[in-house]
């Protein structure tokens, strides 16, 4: 694919982390869900992992832009995510599946990419070429025109990081991304984001340890809305040698670091 | 812009609501065709009384529509992108907004279709032009209300509570209460053929359509309290300038249509002119009016010249009014009244003759249709005539046919000169606004 590019796109970027937190709390509701976490997060691909209530997806909606933090800093690409004018720039270099990739049942896997393409603020001229590549790259060619209401889940998760990756995002936000896919398409995808991770911030929350261990440079673990651990795969393995339940060294070191997290407090 | 409207265009419930307008809109207009059969300004009025079912409908439609962020669990998604709030929501409102458009249209353009060839002009055009904008403002106001409001019911809810409001400003309004301009259906169908919606009226339904535009655009536009009260507001003024321009009853309602008024005269002599909307009669209504002018010839100082009659103000919705007119020196007057079964009137040259071409001469409707229709026999060489309306058909005349055709052959009986004489006097007597005829023809009447 050939296609223009801005300045913007090409200046060299001003920021050591494209995610800089420090003392971020965000609200779920009522309830803190996210509660002084200090974060920053660089180009590569990001693990983020956590038992279920831990606080993961209130956190990628706020590194989506989608929720204001209620305390803390939260710089996103270098920006302050937490000033409603400056979000614009951010969001455009932003890809983002939410937990429940909710689109128009009606639209086809081509409509939805390229309609988010749009509201990315792509230029049109490019738009439609993007959006071919995103599919393709997606595994989705052959049901490109098919309406998003005839997918199976595993597809209709597929077409959801078509869209969350047509603009080639600096920061990539996959929240429960693998749910419905079968094990090939895992590994297939598995590919994908350490080619995205190549030269963009990736983060993935997840629940498979396994997916995070095989596809991701850096784990991130949280529990009760703040960071537990954050490292390589290696160093959550080394956690699991000693003790743990699980299946897998990683898992058992998920499992260890969480139980000392839950004895400390 | 335009690969996203066109997405919208296709994919959102837009082609659905262009359809639901256009098959409600068209039957509401089928089921009055006799009514408008081959007249256009008529076919407006049917058209223009139709939004008070359209209107709920496009406003349900937006509802729908605004309501399917949350309902397809999108919103997260589409929070996260950058375009400003307005810029979203601007494919789904541009492509509703043209479906319904162009559906109100489409069902006029196949009303004009159906009508080619007769008076098509633009004055009668422009009620479907508001209301193309008063059905885009409501389907715009119903986005905002669904994204707002996303509970399933608020689309029935909605529209049913708009039709509930129209009802009842009906209902409780009486005579020149301006309440009742809350409803869009037009209670006074329009007397004659010439009246087309009033500028009055059409500006009401333009403040209207500009109140719901404005609700739609600035509910897209922003959610703060600022900008909800700036929406609340010109919904306000839009409900408003509809209630309080429009005067209420059929004279603020309806005007003259000057094209549509004016005469058009068929080629030779003598001169036969029809209005406007008639032109597309002229021909048949001119070789009909000419016999009878040829027949009226045989009578000392009788008309060269036969006009349509026609009121100078709107009608009244009273038959009297149609023999108020008095005709200009020299020239017969005739009322045409187009038989839907057969799209002609068929009795213009019998209602020319009726009384030697006096029966509309502006003496008020005379109690003597015997004698007429006796003198206008004997001009037309004929037995009897038939005289037809719109409400009895040939029902009334017929009534009378034993009695015509017996003055008729008992006028016959007499010899010619006396013959001419009697039914000149009648003519002369009946022009004077005499109601008691027959005695002319008897020979009875005083010297």
């Amino acid at each position: 694919m050939v296609r223009a590019v801005s300045a913007d796109e090409v200046a060299p970027s001003r920021h050591a982390w494209p995610i800089e937190a420090a003392g971020l709390s965000v609200k779920a509701g009522r309830h803190l869900a996210v509660d002084g976490l200090d974060l920053r997060l660089g180009t590569g691909v990001h693990g983020l992992l956590g038992p279920n209530g831990a606080g993961k997806s209130t956190l990628m909606r706020a590194l989506a832009t989608v929720v204001r933090p209620h305390r803390g800093t939260l710089r996103l690409l270098g920006i302050d995510a937490t000033a409603g004018r400056a979000l614009r720039p951010v969001r455009a270099r932003l890809g983002y599946l939410p937990q429940q990739f909710g689109f128009y049942p009606r639209f086809t896997v081509r409509d939805a990419v390229e309609y988010m393409a749009w509201l990315r603020e792509m230029p049109s001229s490019a738009v439609p070429a993007a959006a071919q590549q995103a599919i393709d790259r997606v595994r989705l060619t052959d049901r490109a025109d098919a309406k998003l209401k005839s997918l199976s889940g595993g597809m209709l998760r597929r077409a959801g990081i078509a869209q969350a990756i047509v603009n080639e995002p600096d920061l990539l936000l996959l929240d429960e991304p693998t749910v419905g896919l079968d094990p090939e398409q895992r590994v297939e995808f598995r590919e994908l984001i350490r080619e995205l991770g190549a030269d963009s911030c990736v983060l993935v929350s997840t629940h498979l340890v396994e997916d995070v261990v095989a596809a991701c440079t850096d784990v991130v673990l949280m529990g009760d809305g703040s960071l537990v651990f954050q490292g390589v795969p290696a160093d959550l393995i080394r956690h699991g040698e000693t003790g743990g339940v699980g299946d897998s060294p990683a898992e058992r070191g998920y499992s260890v670091l969480l139980h000392r997290h839950r004895d400390a407090a | 812009m335009i690969r996203p409207l066109r997405t919208e265009l296709r994919r959102s419930n837009a082609p659905a609501v262009a359809v639901l307008l256009v098959v409600v809109g068209g039957l509401s207009a089928a089921s009055m065709y006799t009514f408008w059969q081959g007249q256009w300004l008529r076919l407006g009025y049917v058209h223009t009384t139709g939004m008070f079912i359209l209107m709920p409908l496009a406003l349900a439609g937006g509802a729908v529509l605004g309501r399917r962020d949350r309902r397809t669990r999108a919103e997260d998604l589409l929070l996260s992108t950058g375009r400003p709030r307005w810029q979203r929501a601007l494919p789904a409102m541009g492509a509703l907004g043209i479906a319904v458009a162009a559906a109100h249209l489409l069902v006029l353009a196949a009303g004009a279709a159906l009508l080619a060839g007769t008076y098509l002009g633009l004055r009668g055009a422009v009620a479907a032009l508001v209301d193309a904008l008063v059905l885009v403002g409501a389907a715009w106001t119903g986005m905002a209300a669904g994204r707002r409001w996303s509970a399933p019911v608020v689309p029935p809810l909605l529209a049913a509570a708009v039709l509930v409001v129209q009802v009842g400003a009906s209902e409780i309004a009486h005579g020149d209460d301006r309440l009742g301009n809350l409803s869009l259906m037009i209670s006074w169908p329009p007397d004659t053929v010439w009246e087309t919606t009033s500028s009055r009226l059409l500006l009401s339904h333009l403040a209207l359509g500009a109140g719901l535009l404005l609700t739609g655009v600035l509910l897209a536009a922003g959610a703060s309290v600022l900008w909800r009260a700036g929406a609340f507001a010109g919904l306000a003024a839009g409900v408003a300038g509809l209630v309080l321009i429009a005067n209420p009853g059929p004279s603020g309602i309806w005007q003259l249509d000057a094209g549509a008024y004016r005469y058009v005269c068929a080629d030779g002599t003598p001169q036969v002119c029809v209005t406007a909307v008639h032109a597309h009669l002229l021909p048949g209504v001119s070789a009909d009016a000419r016999r009878a002018l040829r027949a009226l010839a045989k009578l000392p100082g009788a008309p060269t010249r036969a006009v349509e009659l026609r009121l100078d103000t709107i009608g009244e919705n009273d038959s009297d009014q149609w023999f108020r007119p008095k005709p200009p020196p020299g020239t017969v007057q005739f009322q045409l009244e187009v038989d839907p079964g057969t799209g002609r009137d068929p009795d213009v040259a019998e209602s020319i003759v009726m009384g030697g071409g006096t029966r509309w001469s502006g003496c008020g409707h005379g109690s003597d249709d015997v004698a007429q229709a006796v003198a206008a026999a004997w001009l037309l060489d004929t037995d009897t005539v038939r005289l037809w309306d719109s409400w009895s058909g040939f029902d009334y005349a017929d009534r009378y046919q034993p009695e015509v055709r017996a003055g008729v052959q008992a006028l016959r009986a007499l010899p010619g000169a006396e013959q001419l004489h009697r039914v000149t006097a009648l003519r002369d007597a009946a022009a004077r606004c005499e109601q008691d005829l027959m005695p002319y023809l008897t020979g009875q009447a005083a010297p």
